[in-house]
């Protein structure tokens, strides 16, 4: 929910889940140590109360669990049936391999950058002995689970009031298996320690390969085990665990294996850091080439493309590219290095003209528009053919075009003329800090181009219709909705509150000003009231004729709301930042936006990675909230969707037991990441003084 | 915008940039023209709201603050409020009630869990951790749902079991004995916080003696005893505190009658003394033994705004809202009824002073009624809590418990084991040890923390909408939903959490400023 992440609550676990250091001298011993542990007899019986308490009370609450989850008249193909419905809701069946695409891309990456980034240890080594533990341990928590459970009625072997273990007769075959499973893996765990105890401790295994035992164990799993199934329509009794999906499963896994040794095999051939640069590009495109194109299957024409509009360039978004790219990435290209005054005088007369001119020959704009733009304009000009030197030339322009990206709100225009020329002035007003060299120049030009294709692809794949055939208002449900809130809402909310922080921290009184009162706005009320904002009466403020979609509004609302968390925890790390950094920045001869963006604020998130893991893991956990206001994420739609089915299978009544695999689903997303987490800012060295 | 470098000079000739190389005033034409933007912004959609409003034939009024609104409410101490003001009071008074005792129970609970965690006993540290884990890694909205369907699973409440019991726990709710006020409670809390005064000072008496003499005083013990005398012989002798239902008559009349200028001309220079000792402050703190220090732009705005502040305040409540001092002038009489609301408060409390006899809280065990077919809990005995109170109490409080337990564990492990040695090392017992070193130390640590997890409980419930607990934003949504008026529904909202958070974090400050001082 709307808690401000702790580095403290996330930072400062240790591994503990597995017993203290087994006995070199027996289990005796250890029990002494850790259960019966004390100064005096009182102390000691003390702590053996303690231990007989608490023993009780957990294997009470594992009970509760047990009986809860074997009980017999629940139905747990409510979520294997369900499963798709949950996971992408009304996607069409015909398309679903491009939801296993989108997966499937993900699990490259993945794959990938852990080879790239982590090279040939990458994800650290386990001992054979620790392994072994584990596996032990797995053993028994199964044998436990098993044992545990006392719900049927039926002949007991013990039956006290607190909790009760029944007669094996009685044991489902399903029970039992699970049984012999722990058995064998305690079995198998105890034998490897008894043999090669010390041994074990000296011989590694990747983690890695323990990821792809687990892959195997979950393909064999969803291959093999079968559930009941309630009375349907079909007549079975039956059912795979995995009916549709055990193939692709299957696939994906392979691809994710085979990528691994691929991209080893690259990083030999390859030069490690080019594969870096692209494959950071690649992550940063692929969620939304998943989204607008993988998933969305938007009808793209030629037609499109090219336009047939009335005027040329109008509609055709190819003739804007390539107009944009070229003219704009020439102004680009000098404002990175202007060491030549005659092309930036040119630049600016032309620029100034065309923006002073333009709005006194287009109808129906405000009074005030012609005259701020002449204005601008001729002070462009002004200053274009007086000013001495190039980069001040080039910052008059800068100022110029920022008059413009205002201006060229209230001048009717297509959105993507308008998106475009907004963009090109964000980046002419960013260029002067990164250029400064002839080296610079190629590489700003291509981020330029790159910027205006996003633009465009966005409006092209954006105004395309889809092709896919879906009962529902979007395409987009399900746990693949809770995914694109919690990816597009953090992704906006971090380059927003990473500049609230900057203005909060700033000598500059009123963006200081501006940016407290937003950040303490936003974090005094909660967060269902900012989405109930966002759906209800976002509306309300935007002019007649703009209306975004309610999921845009939600992550715009999630990315406003995040961005002041975020902002508290950079400030966090820009306050750890000494003043010296600044000072060596501008010793360097380094401007102000240079210093804080390549010095100060790279030190700064890196000081803070702890918290904003947590950040985003609370963000994460935030996502749920949109049920409430009624979007179909995939707590919705087992809350309330699957519990009202009725036919072909009938699951009335099972919302507690859907609830109760939201949690688990949750808590394996949650705790997997806040542990990975930990491992990472170990190996980075990050909280050690 | 960009900024240039500062102009590089060397020191024997200093050259003044000209004006638009001067970083200053680059940085204020930047900051001028951004606040511009951002007004001009908030000014056309706010238009823009207004008018959309009014194209809905919905324009924004505050109206059905006062009008009746004819819903019934899920609980509350009023469920079918007459007015939208008294439901939105209703929903204020819910969410309170939740924050302030699950803010009890998840500081007991949490610092449980937090110092189970750090046991020496294996299985006791491993509950504890599991615990932690588990509750933390689930989203509160998943845990509030689980909880409301297991008590909507409790067996139904049955004709069959009316009459009294100590428990019941159906699909109604959970009702447990409880201690109802009576008509004398307000005279027993008057009583018990002059008992609290009175404990405070014997308190510091028994501390002072004991740094003054060096010996044993039981400072703790002594405070306990005055106040739990006050405790017991409060509850015969609280009507002595009628006595104060005539100086709260008094009061009430005098409030009644000042004519509202005072009121005005004083809250008018307590804001013109305020920015004084603000402006006044702050150039003592610049100021050396060579003199003023030089003041940067930032400070000088600083003085701007605090100067302007206060002016605002003078000015507001001088010409402030309803009758101002200038419609007086003007011919009105010159005495007012609404003097900020004194006058009200003290004529209730007036009336609850009234000398009344008996016990002021009475023990009742809760009891179900069949009044009609259907069989419910009787409202005059013990508690019953609804099923949507229980979900998003134990679900905030369960929750909340796990980032304490963890931030209560971290204090604890951030003392130094060198304070512990040497504690033990002076004699101490381990009892003083953890009582009189660690705990203390452990408890600055903690605070901050502990603060903000207390904010984000209180904001937490404001999820109790998932299951229709009647708190302050299912309300609204209530009547947003009859009225239309989403945009005055919303300020409510922002006005009523921002102050909720304001109290606590004040709170919490304050703490943390006093447990700083002991440092020293």
């Amino acid at each position: 929910m709307t808690d401000q992440p702790q580095g403290l609550v996330h930072g400062v676990i240790e591994e503990l889940e597995l017993p203290p250091e087994p006995p070199p001298h027996g289990p005796k011993v250890w029990i002494q140590e850790n259960l019966l542990s004390g100064d005096t007899p009182l102390a000691r019986a003390f702590n053996g109360v303690l231990s007989f308490v608490f023993g009780l009370l957990a294997l009470n609450m594992l009970q509760f669990l047990t009986s809860y989850i074997f009980d017999p008249t629940r139905r747990w193909s409510a979520v294997t049936f369900n499963m798709k419905l949950m996971m992408v809701q009304a996607f069409p069946q015909a398309d679903l391999f491009r939801m296993w695409l989108s997966v499937g891309i993900f699990f490259v990456l993945v794959a990938m950058s852990i080879v790239v980034w982590g090279g040939g240890g990458a994800g650290g080594r386990l001992s054979w002995f620790s392994v072994a533990k584990l596996v032990r341990n797995v053993g028994v928590f199964f044998m436990l689970l098993t044992i545990m459970h006392g719900a049927s009625a039926a002949a007991k072997l013990v039956d006290l009031p607190l909790f009760s273990i029944d007669s094996p007769a009685d044991w489902s075959s399903g029970r039992l298996l699970i049984f012999l499973i722990g058995l064998a893996l305690f079995g198998a765990g105890f034998l490897f320690l008894r043999q090669y105890g010390p041994l074990a401790k000296e011989r590694s295994v990747p983690v890695l390969s323990l990821f792809v035992a687990g892959m195997v164990i979950i393909t064999v799993v969803i291959w093999v085990i079968e559930l009941p199934v309630p009375e349907g329509q079909f007549g079975e009794t039956i059912a795979p665990i995995a009916r549709t999906t055990t193939w692709p499963w299957t696939i994906l896994f392979i691809v994710a294996i085979a990528s691994y040794f691929l991209a080893r095999l690259l990083v030999q051939v390859l030069d490690v850091a080019r594969l870096k640069r692209v494959l950071v590009i690649l992550w940063v495109f692929s969620y939304p080439v998943i989204i607008m194109v993988i998933q969305r299957k938007p009808i793209l024409e030629w037609g499109d493309l090219l336009g047939g509009g009335p005027t040329p360039f109008q509609e055709s978004a190819l003739g804007l590219f390539i107009l944009f790219s070229v003219v704009g990435g020439a102004v680009i290209w000098w404002l990175a290095w202007s060491n030549n005054v005659m092309i930036g005088r040119g630049i600016a007369v032309a620029l100034g003209v065309a923006l002073g001119a333009t709005p006194w020959f287009v109808e129906s704009v405000p009074a005030w528009t012609p005259f701020l733009a002449g204005l601008a304009g001729i002070g462009l000009i002004a200053g274009g053919l007086l000013i001495p030197d190039g980069i001040e030339i080039a910052r008059v322009i800068g100022l110029a075009l920022g008059v413009m990206a205002l201006l060229v709100w209230f001048v009717p225009m297509l959105f993507i003329v308008r998106s475009l020329l907004i963009a090109f002035a964000m980046v002419a007003i960013a260029t002067p800090s990164f250029g400064g060299s002839p080296e610079t120049r190629t590489r700003v030009v291509g981020a330029w181009v790159i910027v205006a294709l996003l633009v465009v692809a966005t409006f092209v794949l954006g105004e395309a219709e889809t092709a896919l055939e879906f009962q529902s208002t979007t395409f987009l449900g399900g746990f693949n909705l809770s995914i694109l809130i919690a990816i597009s809402g953090l992704t906006l909310s971090f380059p927003l509150g990473a500049v609230l922080a900057l203005a909060r921290t700033s000598t500059m009184p009123i963006f200081r000003l501006i940016a407290t009162g937003y950040i303490e706005l936003v974090r005094s009320v909660p967060m269902i009231t900012w989405l109930f904002f966002g759906s209800v009466m976002l509306p309300v403020f935007l002019p007649e004729g703009i209306a975004f979609d309610e999921i845009v509004r939600v992550v715009a609302v999630v990315a406003i709301f995040n961005a002041a968390y975020v902002a508290e925890t950079v400030r966090g790390g820009l306050q750890s930042i000494g003043k010296g950094q600044y000072e060596a920045g501008s010793a360097m001869g380094l401007s102000t936006v240079q210093s804080t963006s390549l010095i100060i604020l790279p030190q700064a998130i890196r000081a803070v990675i702890p918290a904003l893991v947590g950040a985003i893991i609370v963000s994460f956990k935030d996502t749920s909230l949109v049920a409430i206001i009624g979007l179909a994420d995939v707590l919705f739609i087992a809350k309330s969707f699957v519990p009202s089915q009725s036919s072909p299978h009938n699951f009335l009544g099972t919302q507690p037991q859907m609830l109760f695999f939201i949690a688990l689903f949750y808590w394996v997303f949650t705790f997997s990441f806040s542990r990975l987490s930990m491992r990472y800012e170990k190996s980075i060295g990050l909280g050690e003084h | 915008m960009v900024k240039p470098l500062e102009p590089q000079t060397t020191a024997s000739e200093h050259a003044k940039p000209p004006f638009w190389r001067n970083v200053t005033v680059l940085k204020w034409i930047a900051q001028i023209g951004f606040l511009t933007f951002f007004v001009w912004l908030f000014y056309i959609l706010i238009s823009q709201a207004v008018s959309n409003l009014e194209g809905t034939g919905i324009p924004f009024s505050w109206d059905f603050l006062a009008e009746p609104l004819g819903v019934l409410l899920g609980e509350g101490f009023n469920t079918s409020p007459g007015s939208g003001l008294e439901a939105l009071a209703v929903g204020m008074t819910n969410m309170l009630r939740i924050t302030a005792s699950g803010i009890v129970a998840a500081t007991i609970l949490g610092t449980i869990i937090g110092v189970a965690r750090l046991s020496s006993n294996w299985i006791v540290s491993q509950v504890a951790n599991a615990y932690i884990e588990f509750f933390r890694n689930i989203p509160l909205l998943v845990q509030i749902y689980f909880w409301q369907a297991l008590v909507l699973a409790l067996g139904e409440l049955s004709a069959d079991e009316e009459g009294a019991a100590w428990f019941f726990a159906t699909a109604k709710g959970i009702a447990i004995p409880w201690l109802t006020p009576q008509a004398g409670r307000w005279q027993y809390v008057g009583f018990l916080l002059l008992g609290a005064f009175a404990t405070r000072w014997v308190y510091k008496w028994r501390v002072r003696i004991l740094e003054e003499k060096g010996m044993e005083t039981h400072a703790a013990s002594w405070a306990l005893g005055t106040f739990a005398t006050f405790l017991i012989a409060g509850w015969l002798v609280h009507p002595v505190m009628g006595i104060f239902g005539w100086l709260w008559t008094v009061l009430a009349w005098i409030f009644g009658n000042i004519p509202v200028i005072v009121f005005q001309l004083i809250l008018a220079a307590l804001a013109a003394w305020l920015a004084y000792r603000f402006i006044k402050n702050f150039l003592d703190e610049r100021r050396t033994p060579a003199g003023l220090a030089k003041l940067t732009d930032d400070d000088y705005f600083r003085l701007t705004v605090a100067g302007l502040l206060g002016l605002s305040g003078v000015a507001f409540f001088l010409l402030g809202p309803g009758e101002s001092t200038v419609s007086q002038l003007l011919g009105r009489s010159a005495t007012f009824s609404m003097n900020w609301g004194l006058e009200p408060i003290f004529d209730f409390l007036a009336s609850k002073f009234d000398f009344s006899t008996g016990a002021p809280l009475e023990f009742s065990r809760p009891e179900v009624v069949v009044p009609t077919r259907f069989a419910q809990y009787s409202a005059e005995a013990g508690r019953a809590f609804t099923p949507a109170f229980v979900a998003v109490w134990v679900g905030v409080t369960l929750y909340t418990a796990a980032f304490i337990a963890e931030i209560v564990r971290a204090g604890i492990m951030a003392v130094h084991r060198g304070q512990n040695e040497a504690a033990s090392a002076v004699g101490l017992k381990r009892s003083q040890v953890l009582r009189l070193v660690v705990l203390p130390q452990a408890f600055r640590i903690v605070l901050p923390p502990l603060g903000s997890q207390y904010l984000n409980l209180a904001k937490n419930t404001s999820l109790g909408i998932a299951v229709a607990f009647a708190e302050i934003v299912q309300v609204g949504q209530t009547i947003y939903n009859q009225r239309g008026q989403t945009l005055a529904v919303f300020i409510i909202w922002m006005a009523f959490y921002a102050a909720v958070s304001l109290i606590l974090s004040g709170i919490v400050n304050y703490y943390n400023r006093k447990m700083q001082l002991v440092e020293r």
